[in-house]
């Protein structure tokens, strides 16, 4: 078993060289769809970072009439712990609220200057935190809707609803685009192989007729162009792993410490997520290349 | 034995071969003639499993070899070798080399492959030609490192068709020694030639083929056409 990998091996780096630029082609289309994959993989990763990072911030709050009095506040607390997708309420008393804002905004004597301490302006409110941005609406409506709606005067909803609903909108075009552009280099790498090998095949056919000949099963002979073409997505995963750890280094990395709104300490981009997109890489350009030579030894080789 | 049982191929309307019987013992010799479009051609490419027959069956020791399974069929192929008139070797690859290849190609190991090689060479007087590119021999020595690759698998069963057709006199008398020396240490061996000379001075079973049929079977026969 080990002899015969070992040559299938030998005759696939063989074939490798023989092809020239045509193999560097190959290899160049291949790398560029692995980085757009990844790039893919990243923004997304970003963009999710952010929409979360959004949501942990400014929850939604519910504001309470005036009227409204601390036993009844606790009680709809309670009802808006119950609905599913809710994460945490905080009630916030109006004494809070001041506090907050009088805390908030130390440094600006003019805005203190205006606020008495005695004549509380602010409402008291649930802070509510939801488990998932998408299910925000949804709580929301329940909560206005349900039978303590009449105590709310108004939430916040719309305003972090815009927000969200940019970085969605933000979200879905890159990654609409990016996988578009992706799919696209793939076929464009997948036709390229497929006529690296049809022209391995073409010149190495007097060398296929004697294998045949001398008994060579099928297998022994489609194998080099299968791992022929196997040997582009690795090479092209190893160089887009090289060029994107680059591109991390010099822009992703800068980008996300500057603008990234996060209230988390860890890091967007971890070695966990790194190891991600190279098995991905790796197996999308073995599954490519593999896929490619198959197809193309199914049509050109005549077993 | 090998029996060719009323043998019938057709491509498309064209009978290429006839209702062909006959059969051949082991350690036979046996030379096929007949004009071009005979069907000697035709009958070896059945026997290698290249194509199938329109009707009949080809039997080896008992086992039709045209209902093997296709993955055993390059199994199968090991058991025979073949020689042909363009010699089909790697122009790439040394004398050694061309040899080994067929070997490689069955998974022996390297240690074994050598010392196997070695033998063939020697057998086919090619010993000091064994790092020579096939460009730097005769013909007659081409040839012979067609049959040394077809030997090593020490098949029962030795193919060759029309061998001497690229070769002047002297190299085709040298092949055909090969051969029948290759006979005689117990191979069985088909020669499809048109060379009139060899048919008439080795005094063999000769097969006279015509329009894809058998018109003359003899034990020891001669070369009947002009």
């Amino acid at each position: 078993m080990l002899i015969y990998l070992n040559r299938i091996l030998r005759s696939a780096m063989s074939g490798f060289k023989r092809n020239g630029w045509l193999s560097l082609v190959a290899v160049f289309i291949m790398t560029q769809a692995l980085l757009l994959i990844s790039i893919f993989a990243s923004l997304n990763l970003v963009i999710g970072a952010s929409i979360q990072a959004v949501n942990e911030r400014i929850d939604v709050a519910i504001f309470f009439k005036e009227t409204v009095n601390q036993s009844e506040a606790i009680t709809l607390k309670s009802q808006v712990e119950q609905i599913d997708g809710v994460k945490q309420v905080i009630y916030v008393s109006s004494q809070d609220a001041l506090a907050k804002f009088l805390a908030d905004h130390r440094n600006r004597d003019s805005i203190l200057g205006v606020v008495s301490k005695d004549e509380n302006f602010l409402p008291a409110s649930l802070e509510v935190k939801v488990t998932d941005p998408y299910l925000i609406e949804g709580i929301v409506g329940q909560i206005t809707k349900g039978e303590g709606g009449e105590l709310i005067s108004q939430t916040s909803l719309e305003d972090n609803q815009k927000l969200i609903e940019q970085l969605r909108n933000f979200g879905g075009f890159v990654q609409r685009s990016s996988l578009l552009l992706a799919l696209a280099l793939i076929i464009i790498a997948l036709l390229i192989i497929f006529n690296t090998i049809r022209i391995t095949i073409f010149t190495r056919r007097e060398e296929i007729e004697i294998m045949k000949l001398v008994g060579a099963t099928d297998w022994y002979i489609r194998w080099p162009f299968i791992i022929e073409g196997m040997l582009y997505g690795i090479i092209a995963t190893a160089l887009s792993l090289v060029l994107l750890y680059i591109g991390y280094l010099t822009l992703a990395k800068p980008m996300v410490a500057n603008y990234l709104i996060s209230t988390t300490d860890s890091p967007v981009f971890t070695v966990g997520f790194f190891a991600f997109l190279a098995i991905l890489q790796l197996v999308v350009g073995l599954v490519v290349g593999g896929v490619s030579s198959y197809w193309a030894t199914r049509k050109h080789l005549h077993v | 034995m090998i029996i060719f049982d009323k043998i019938t191929k057709h491509y498309g309307s064209h009978k290429a071969l006839d209702n062909v019987s006959f059969s051949i013992r082991p350690r036979e010799f046996v030379i096929l003639v007949g004009p071009s479009g005979a069907g000697k051609t035709t009958l070896i490419k059945l026997l290698l499993c290249e194509e199938k027959p329109t009707f009949g069956s080809i039997t080896i020791d008992g086992k039709d070899i045209h209902l093997l399974q296709e993955k055993y069929i390059p199994y199968y192929r090991r058991q025979i070798g073949v020689v042909f008139q363009d010699f089909k070797l790697l122009p790439s690859q040394t004398v050694e080399e061309n040899v080994a290849f067929a070997m490689q190609v069955s998974g022996k190991p390297d240690s074994e492959i050598n010392k196997e090689v070695a033998k063939i060479l020697e057998l086919v007087g090619l010993k000091d030609k064994a790092h020579n590119f096939p460009r730097e021999l005769s013909g007659g020595e081409i040839q012979r490192v067609a049959i040394a690759r077809a030997l090593v698998f020490r098949p029962q069963f030795l193919i060759a068709d029309e061998p001497t057709g690229n070769l002047d006199p002297a190299n085709a008398w040298e092949i055909t020694k090969l051969l029948l020396k290759i006979n005689s240490l117990g191979t069985t061996v088909l020669l499809a030639t048109h060379n009139r000379d060899i048919v008439n001075s080795i005094n063999k079973r000769v097969i006279n083929m015509e329009d894809g049929r058998i018109v003359k079977d003899r034990r020891k026969g001669k070369y009947d056409y002009k």
